[in-house]
């Protein structure tokens, strides 16, 4: 069966580009543009891993982060962080907060995927299935 | 308030500041000099009720000045004020020895000066 | 032998002068410390704008060239359809140019913080040696399809620094980048040398050299000269002020000999950690 991520990012468009290249890798997709939604979907949807932006307005994707982390469903759900500053301090930060890994945009898919692999337990050598 | 002062200072800036000070606080009619030499000729010609001179001058210094003024005049009017952006109590001991009337600190708002220009005129 | 034979009064007199002379400096050391401490304010609230612009210009560039260049990088796979090859030769063209902004980007950022002073450097001992080798290492694929020798001359084993040495690497990494851009015969040597009070670095190359005209801009944003256009990278013209800007942040120097046609010599210092004294020796310029 294949592995349900789901994309929090307020921008529609960075959703829908990240959704597509993950699609396009075998993996079902869930999206949301706003925190409360996005914890919303994860308890629904139980993601088994979710991709979260760094800065969205409204308390921001750390907030989000420490929501899903209190609450029963979602705790341990693997949560990568997309930054468009990747600081030395944030890195440290985020890695200490106890997220799973970050990415800085943009990205290079490559980069993305072997994260997401990573972050799913998957071998990066074996390609999905089909 | 229909005071004269004349202010003597070789730093453009701290002129401007200075004046702008003191336009705020309803002193309009300023003068103003950039050295020791020009500053005690101007208040020969121009005789202001206060003269508000730097401490370091090119080639000279404001002690200098208020003596110089103090021997043109008699020891009461102009009022002087030393002003400085280094404070040094040996310093304010020697402008009191001039013949200052008083000596205070230079800073952006002008805070400390006004008090004193307000006090003697 | 004065004081004895002032009177009383006089005495007395002196004693009200230099009280009135205290009380005076003591005032203005109050107003002058308060004017320090509202500076101050300002001067922090600067900074936290500084920090604020950076950011934001940060998370506003990058976001929508993440957009754009997966889009059409994600057309050239083929995941969102057939294409034709004369559109994927297009689509090329633009990831590149959406590579080369995204490089552009990333160095304007690196000179907005090494300016603004909010550069993070992670300073400790690094062996410079060691460091050059690994650069060297990278480039020699490049090297060797460009037929161009790299040397290196390193006449002592070790050449310890107090350096951040991603920083030391990325202005390795400039400077051989460089070499290599403009030289299409002959060699490129890097060398590091322990002297005793820095540690200094050369990075050599036989290549077409630099005018005197030009020599004096060499350090200036977005210059590039004699730029010739073919195959690789395009650079953005920040390279050198970036590299200059995290030499000077380690307090060192960093300066360019060449003559044309002949050849090109990149020197920068690095301070030494002075286990002794615990300070930062800082170098000399060369008369």
């Amino acid at each position: 069966m294949p592995k349900k991520i789901l994309v929090v990012d307020d921008e529609l468009n960075v959703l829908k580009v990240i959704a597509s290249r993950l699609k396009a890798n075998n993996y079902d997709v869930v999206t949301a543009s706003d925190g409360i939604y996005a914890v919303k979907k994860a308890i629904e949807e139980k993601p088994d891993l979710i991709i979260l932006d760094i800065k969205m307005p409204a308390g921001g994707g750390v907030s989000v982060f420490e929501n899903l982390k209190l609450l029963d469903g979602t705790m341990t759900t693997p949560i990568i962080f997309i930054t468009a500053y990747p600081t030395e301090e944030i890195k440290r930060k985020v890695l200490e907060m106890g997220a799973e890994d970050f990415v800085a945009k943009p990205f290079n898919p490559d980069e993305l995927l072997a994260k997401v692999k990573k972050a799913l337990g998957e071998n990066i050598e074996e390609k999905p299935s089909s | 308030m229909g005071k004269k002062i004349l202010v003597i200072d070789d730093n453009e800036v701290d002129l401007i500041i200075v004046k702008r000070c003191l336009n705020q606080a309803g002193y309009n009619e300023i003068i103003t000099a950039e050295d020791a030499t020009e500053g005690v000729r101007k208040a020969r010609e121009e005789k202001p009720d206060l003269v508000i001179s730097d401490t370091l001058l090119p080639g000279s210094n404001g002690f200098e000045v208020c003596s110089q003024i103090r021997e043109i005049y008699d020891q009461v009017t102009p009022k002087i004020i030393i002003m400085t952006g280094a404070i040094d109590a040996v310093d304010a001991v020697k402008a009191r020895k001039v013949g200052a009337d008083d000596y205070c600190a230079k800073t952006s708002d002008c805070v400390s000066l006004l008090e004193a220009v307000k006090k003697l005129i | 032998m004065e004081e004895k034979d002032k009177t009383k009064e006089e005495l007395l007199e002196e004693l009200e002068i230099q009280k009135w002379g205290l009380t005076k400096t003591n005032e203005a050391i109050k107003v002058l410390y308060k004017e320090l401490e509202k500076k101050n304010k300002e001067l922090k609230k600067l900074d936290d704008l500084k920090s604020e612009f950076i950011n934001t210009i940060s998370h506003e560039l990058r976001t929508p060239l993440t957009t754009i260049r997966e889009v059409v990088s994600q057309v050239l796979e083929g995941i969102l359809g057939q294409t034709t090859p004369e559109q994927r030769e297009f689509l090329s063209i633009c990831l590149q140019d959406v590579d080369r902004l995204k490089r552009i980007i990333d160095n304007l950022l690196d000179i907005s913080k090494l300016e603004a002073g909010k550069a993070e450097l992670k300073r400790e001992e690094v062996d410079i040696v060691n460091l050059a080798k690994g650069v060297i290492a990278t480039f020699s694929p490049k090297a060797k399809s460009m037929n161009l020798e790299i040397r290196g001359d390193f006449p002592s084993e070790k050449a310890i620094a107090y350096a951040d040495k991603d920083s030391v690497i990325q202005v390795f990494t400039n400077l051989l980048g460089n070499a290599l851009k403009f030289c299409d015969k002959g060699y490129i040597q890097i060398s590091v040398m322990d002297k005793p009070e820095h540690i200094e670095c050369c990075v050599y190359d036989t290549g077409r050299g630099i005018s005197e005209d030009d020599l004096p801009k060499v350090f200036s944003k977005f210059q590039q000269f004699n730029r010739v256009e073919g195959p690789g990278e395009k650079g953005t013209g920040l390279g050198l002020s970036i590299s200059k800007s995290i030499i000077e942040l380690h307090n060192g120097k960093i300066w360019v000999e060449s003559k044309l046609k002949e050849w090109t010599k990149f020197t920068f210092t690095l301070p030494k950690y002075n286990p002794k004294s615990g300070t930062l020796t800082s170098p000399e310029l060369p008369g």
